[in-house]
């Protein structure tokens, strides 16, 4: 009874928080901006 | 009101910069699914660009010097697709924080003049180096699901259900704010459903221990994002709650009197938005556990939810299954 895995993995990964808990305000990235980020 | 640890997470190296930064414009914000699913989610609102000035460069003026441009950025019809300002920082982590604000104001002006319900459904830091989008900031939906059936139907547990319609109320909403207020009124109210589950076991003669509050470890609040000062000495769900206090008077009332000055909550701050996000989210997710522990003992130690002469309602029967005005005095 869980449709959860029915979504895909995300491209846009969480960076902040850590903790994915609906409801708080997230921060995505895709992969390939990570190094530019950390740069920036 | 600053209670978590945001700015400075991604970054390493600080050089003063001009970013741009997007918001996106709807009449709701996206609440479950993944983050790919709801980035890519349609936005629906009533505003328009005039087709010959898309974009349109906009100011917003607020007295003296105080002056922000804004560009409207419409698509092939003229709908507004996303709102850009301009935001000198350090960190990407301030632009996009103090981005929030600006556009938030010019909402409410939108609104106050036009009537139209507008929100921020994600914002969008720019990169300087090639244009990209760099960071997509927006409330983090929730990934789960289930699939129903075959299923004959589900106890209510009816001595919480005004508990049940809280938590979801706090779920289904796109403000931190009411979030947070939910989030403390369940809290608030377990007293309540303590007291009943005490009597209850009185009359069975049940022995068993309710549930303590729930614990709570320093490093779980910083997972949330909080700031490693503020969760210092925090262990039970009764301390942060206790913590997070100010907050809460601070959004019931509109000012409140602290060592004698006065201060109020400006919600369209993205620095409030931000410390109310971290605040309500911790605090939704211990009254839940909490709710739970205690619907679980009474499960399993007090046969509650179902006892005694109950009418089983099969299928073939659901005619005689309806709601009947009568039963709530009415016509």
């Amino acid at each position: 009874m869980d449709a959860t895995q029915l979504i895909r993995p995300d491209a846009n990964m969480l960076i902040f928080p850590v903790e994915p808990t609906p409801g708080a305000i997230g921060a995505f990235a895709k992969f390939e901006k990570l190094a530019q980020i950390r740069r920036l | 009101m600053k209670n978590s640890r945001r700015s400075g997470v991604f970054e390493q190296e600080r050089h003063l910069r001009v970013w741009e930064v997007r918001a996106h414009i709807s009449d709701h914000t996206p609440l479950a699914g993944g983050a790919d699913a709801a980035l890519a989610r349609p936005s629906y609102h009533l505003l328009q660009i005039n087709q010959n000035e898309n974009p349109l460069w906009i100011y917003l003026h607020s007295g003296g010097h105080n002056a922000v441009y804004y560009g409207l950025f419409g698509d092939d019809t003229g709908k507004l697709s996303y709102i850009t300002v301009k935001v000198e920082s350090k960190l990407p982590s301030t632009a996009l924080l103090l981005a929030r604000g600006p556009i938030n104001v010019l909402l409410d002006v939108f609104t106050r003049d036009s009537n139209m319900p507008l929100t921020i459904q994600r914002m969008e830091l720019m990169s300087p180096i090639d244009g990209d989008i760099l960071i997509s900031e927006l409330l983090i939906p929730s990934r789960n699901g289930v699939v129903l059936g075959p299923l004959g139907g589900i106890m209510q547990a009816v001595p919480f259900a005004p508990y049940d319609a809280l938590y979801r109320e706090a779920l289904t909403t796109a403000s931190p704010f009411y979030r947070l207020l939910c989030a403390w009124k369940i809290y608030e109210g377990s007293d309540r459903i303590r007291k009943w589950i005490r009597e209850q076991c009185e009359q069975r003669g049940t022995r068993e221990r309710m549930p303590p509050d729930p614990t709570i470890t320093p490093e779980e609040l910083i997972r949330f994002g909080f700031d490693g000062d503020f969760v210092k000495g925090i262990t039970c769900g009764r301390d942060l709650f206790s913590r997070l206090g100010d907050q809460r008077d601070a959004i019931a009332h509109f000012l409140i009197e602290r060592e004698g000055a006065e201060s109020h909550v400006y919600v369209a701050d993205g620095r409030q938005l931000h410390a109310y996000a971290v605040g309500s989210a911790s605090l939704l997710q211990y009254a839940h556990r909490l709710l739970e522990d205690l619907r679980l003992f009474c499960s399993q130690h007090m046969l509650l939810f179902g006892r005694g002469a109950m009418i089983l309602p099969m299928p073939q029967n659901r005619d005689q299954f309806v709601v009947r005005a009568r039963d709530y005095g009415l016509e």
